[in-house]
């Protein structure tokens, strides 16, 4: 074999490794740098003035309206507690305590980030004005099937995920989100409907 | 077997190369896609109200409990005012970038009587302004706000916690003030 042969094979070998890994980096930029917490990520570098060069660049990707830590956190969960993949066939409970925030909301969306929207009057989101709580805790159910108390009508049939936003968290200097409280992922039954 | 690991060397350098120049390079060269989306959406400080994400809509992952005004602002020619006057429940404002980076936020709680009210201008103007002695919080009751980067946009989240609250919401939203303020001479 010639030595340009082996430059030009060399050369395309490069370009499809470097975008490849670039492309793969950006996209599982949240799972790997990502803050986890059970099965809730956040990416706390978004929207920063002095983050990293890939955090920037998944930003630069994503079509969502940056949020500062100030005005609140979001987290996504793509899986339950026992790591999981989130399932409509299943029901979800989300249990935890009352976070140090001024309101939080919970909501389902496909993978690529489109909000399910259940047939009126269900709804696929939940905010904590309208929840019922035990104490100092919550649990909401996240089910295709009817639940009482604090339900969350899941009307898909594609794998989702869940988005939790806290709202005027009590932010705490250096804070760097772990004191904050997130709630647990809990399966519970599925049916083959 | 030389010109082979000769190849294997090239092509590895090669694609750290590549790889750390589309990393570096993509947010130099081109806006972020939801930058891109709101200004085809909405002229400078034309109104935006997001209302919530129907399928389709560009803007990804909005709360559907909330409502959003966008304000698309160039500081080119001076500074700009963001002010709103009503009673919701939750409201928050952030400006942010051409390029992404937040720059500034503030909740309903952190401001005066629960109103919005602050004043953008670049930072060119922070020097001329005090040594002219003025204090805009002063003159105009807003909160100053000085931001290196001369273009972005402003984002008030507004929380409806129920559909009884939708007009109320809307209407606060629609009446926020978003307009050019003059430049210091």
């Amino acid at each position: 074999m010639s030595r340009a042969v082996i430059i030009v094979l060399a050369l395309i070998a490069a370009f499809a490794a470097g975008t490849s890994s670039a492309s793969y980096l950006v996209s599982n930029w949240l799972n790997l740098a990502g803050q986890h917490s059970g099965p809730w990520q956040r990416l706390t570098t978004l929207g920063a003035t002095n983050t990293d060069p890939y955090s920037r660049v998944f930003q630069h990707m994503s079509r969502q309206l940056p949020m500062s830590n100030a005005e609140g956190r979001v987290y996504v969960a793509r899986y339950d507690d026992d790591n999981q993949p989130l399932d409509p066939k299943c029901s979800y409970s989300i249990e935890g305590d009352i976070p140090a925030a001024r309101l939080f909301t919970l909501r389902a969306e496909t993978i690529d980030g489109q909000l399910i929207i259940a047939q009126a009057p269900f709804q696929s989101a939940i905010h904590s004005d309208q929840m019922l709580f035990i104490g100092t805790r919550f649990a909401v159910s996240v089910s295709a099937l009817t639940q009482p108390n604090n339900w969350l009508a899941l009307k898909t049939t594609e794998p989702f995920k869940l988005i939790l936003s806290y709202y005027d968290v009590a932010v705490i200097n250096h804070d760097t989100g772990n004191s904050t409280s997130l709630p647990r992922v809990k399966k519970g039954s599925c049916t083959n409907v | 077997m030389f010109k082979l690991v000769y190849g294997f060397l090239l092509a590895l350098c090669g694609s750290v190369l590549i790889h750390i120049a589309i990393i570096l390079l993509i947010p130099h060269f081109d806006k972020p896609e939801v930058t891109k989306q709101i200004e085809l959406l909405s002229q400078s400080f034309d109104p935006l109200i997001i209302k919530e994400s129907p399928s389709g809509f560009p803007v990804l992952g909005l709360d559907p409990f909330f409502n959003y005004r966008v304000c698309v602002y160039d500081l080119e020619n001076g500074g700009f005012q963001l002010m709103s006057n009503g009673d919701v429940p939750f409201f928050s404002a952030t400006l942010i970038a051409e390029n992404g980076d937040v720059l500034f936020s503030i909740t309903d709680r952190q401001t005066i009587a629960r109103t919005l009210n602050i004043e953008v201008r670049p930072l060119a103007q922070q020097q001329r302004l005090s040594e002219l002695s003025v204090d805009t919080s002063v003159v105009s009751g807003a909160v100053p706000v000085f931001v290196s980067e001369t273009k972005g946009y402003a984002i008030v989240r507004a929380f409806v916690p129920d559909a009884s609250w939708d007009e109320i919401v809307g209407q606060y939203l629609k009446d926020i003030v978003c307009q050019t303020i003059e430049t210091a001479n």
